[in-house]
């Protein structure tokens, strides 16, 4: 399994070089972390250590890989461009849904797939973890809610 | 196949585990977080730019908050394993504060591939909701 970080605008409007697109696919992709990523984690998280299985990575680590430079990127193609609003992408909901622990020192394949709604105020990021594609221990769903940054102030879509 | 009769009964509709306080968070907590996990949403970490967005300090992050739920859910039982977690953020939890863990076990299934639901709240000090999750949990054995 090699590391590719490929992406692909799939449907919505990814055939406009207008508009932005609304869905991405990224990768497959080799994600993995190493014992001191997973100790910097658990320090950060003294709460999530104490309960964690013995060679198993933090439940929530996983949540890590979605700030690679390429989920970034895609996150920030899919953020509408509004003239003088500032969009700031704030975590509404989140999900994991382990088939099996996750191991430190292990590669996995991850693929992530995103989706703006059709209002543009939420991102929908749906990732699957496994030791090859096709195989899943981990679900992940994550929503993002895009606040709009007007004039110094968050506006009324915000919500806040 | 029942379960072991050496083990601790499977959980019941109804079963609440102890509140668990978790916190405070400082910035301190905030800005460590935001190395080891990655989210350096500006929010959580600018004072200015959260009072901008009507926040009186900078939230903490969520999954900072939602990696509570699973040690709180271990000191109640050891013998459970949660493989499914799944939180809404409900509103932000501010720097210095910190949150109380609750739960109780809304669906319980016993047998062959024992299952039990809980309903996970967070609340602030404030006793305001911060987080609802729902945790599925297995035993532990099948880790």
């Amino acid at each position: 399994m090699n590391p590719v970080s490929s992406e692909s605008a799939v449907g919505g409007n990814s055939g406009s070089d207008s508009l932005p697109p609304t869905e991405m696919r990224i990768g497959p992709f080799t994600v993995s972390a190493d014992a001191a990523a997973a100790a910097a984690f658990r320090q950060a998280t003294p709460q999530e250590a104490e309960a964690e299985g013995a060679g198993e990575l933090p439940f929530t680590f996983p949540l890590r890989w979605l700030t690679r430079a390429e989920i970034r990127e895609a996150v920030a193609r899919l953020i509408p461009c509004e003239e003088g609003k500032t969009f700031l992408p704030l975590h509404e909901s989140q999900s994991f849904d382990y088939a099996a622990s996750l191991r430190p020192g292990a590669d996995y394949c991850m693929t992530v797939d995103i989706r703006r709604d059709h209002q543009g105020a939420q991102l929908l990021l749906h990732s699957e973890i496994g030791p090859d594609a096709g195989v899943v221990h981990l679900r992940m769903d994550m929503v993002l809610r895009l606040v709009a940054i007007e004039d110094g102030r968050a506006s009324a879509k915000a919500g806040l | 196949m029942n379960r072991d009769a050496s083990r601790p009964a499977w959980p019941k509709v109804g079963d609440k585990m102890p509140v668990r306080a978790f916190g405070p968070f400082l910035q301190e907590d905030l800005n460590a977080y935001a190395v080891a996990s990655g989210d350096d949403n500006p929010i959580h970490l600018d004072a200015d730019l959260a009072r901008r967005l009507g926040l009186e300090a900078p939230p903490v992050q969520g999954m900072l908050v939602m990696s509570c739920f699973k040690p709180a859910i271990a000191a109640w039982r050891r013998d459970l394993r949660v493989a499914q977690l799944s939180a809404k953020f409900a509103q932000p939890l501010l720097r210095g504060d910190h949150v109380e863990i609750s739960g109780r076990v809304v669906q319980a299934r016993d047998g062959e591939q024992p299952q039990a639901i809980m309903r996970l709240m967070a609340h602030s000090g404030q006793k305001a909701l911060v987080v609802l999750a729902e945790a599925t949990l297995a035993p532990a054995e099948e880790c």
